[in-house]
């Protein structure tokens, strides 16, 4: 479970600083450190999206991978954790 | 078109129940100042902005907005799950309790039900982002008035996330506006409504 952990604070944490870039890069679309550091932010965010979903399960429905059950449902929510 | 990325933008881990600490943060969740009146109201504003990267920028913050009520719904849910009847009872919760039982539903502190009122949808670029930069300010008190109230470590984190996201939004609704008001027609002098009377000025 603390592997699970671990990897979704990746996610999470690669995820914010792209949500900040983006939304600073609205208001200044011609930053080009900015620019470079979206890039930057963007690979690291989908290489931790991909190891979370390769290692954890589907992070959204589109990447449930194949198997004989429906794995998007058989996995707890975000907001639910174990006490 | 939206799609669901199964994760909380910042982690909410609560370990103990509190139905008081709900009862006050849910006002973040439904109440006049809350995530799901901020999430609604840029989303509605963006169509009528006529500046593609204002309406780019709504359309930023609107989705993490969703987001954010996504994190208080599940505070509030890790704070009542699995109330025994006498806490209900005992933590003030029972008004809660009778109509909604452990159910999250938008309300306020007070109890009022969510309501379309707490925010404008003008048409006017000046006028939705000068209310866009109040509301980040209002939501910002309230996190500050509910850090005064709560000391559980567990919620304080997530709360104050929260708080300063409030602090950037309104950082970035402040250089919408400057460029709103860089852009304005140099014979729109009194700063008439940019989206509907330019095309007027010129006859």
């Amino acid at each position: 479970m603390n592997g699970t952990w671990e990897a979704l604070r990746a996610v999470s944490e690669t995820g914010f600083v792209l949500q900040e870039l983006i939304e600073y890069l609205d208001t200044h679309p011609a930053d080009a450190q900015a620019l470079s550091a979206y890039r930057q932010a963007r690979d690291a965010y989908e290489a931790a999206k991909d190891y979370y979903v390769a290692n954890y399960g589907p992070l959204c429905a589109e990447n449930v991978p194949d198997g004989e059950m429906w794995d998007w449902v058989a996995q707890p929510w975000p907001w639910e954790t174990e006490v | 078109m939206w799609s669901y990325e199964r994760r909380l933008q910042f982690p909410v881990k609560i370990r103990s129940t509190d139905a008081r600490a709900a009862k006050i943060i849910i006002s973040q969740l439904g109440g006049p100042d809350g995530e799901l009146a901020a999430s609604m109201r840029y989303l509605n504003q963006r169509y009528a902005m006529p500046y593609r990267n204002v309406s780019g920028m709504l359309t930023d913050i609107g989705t993490e907005e969703l987001a954010h009520m996504e994190m208080i719904s599940a505070i509030i849910h890790q704070l009542t799950r699995d109330l025994s009847m006498e806490e209900i009872k005992e933590q003030g919760f029972a008004d809660y309790f009778v109509d909604h039982t452990l159910g999250i539903y938008p309300v306020s502190a007070s109890g009022v039900p969510f309501s379309a009122t707490y925010f404008q949808s003008k048409g006017d670029p000046i006028t939705d982002l000068t209310e866009d930069m109040a509301a980040e300010q209002k939501a910002r008190t309230t996190y500050d008035n509910i850090l005064r109230l709560v000391d559980d470590p567990d919620i304080l984190e997530p709360i104050r996330f929260l708080r300063e996201r409030e602090i950037v939004h309104f950082q970035r609704f402040g250089e919408a506006l400057r460029t709103v008001q860089e852009n304005l027609d140099s014979r729109n002098f009194y700063a008439f409504n940019p989206a509907f009377d330019t095309g007027r000025l010129e006859n």
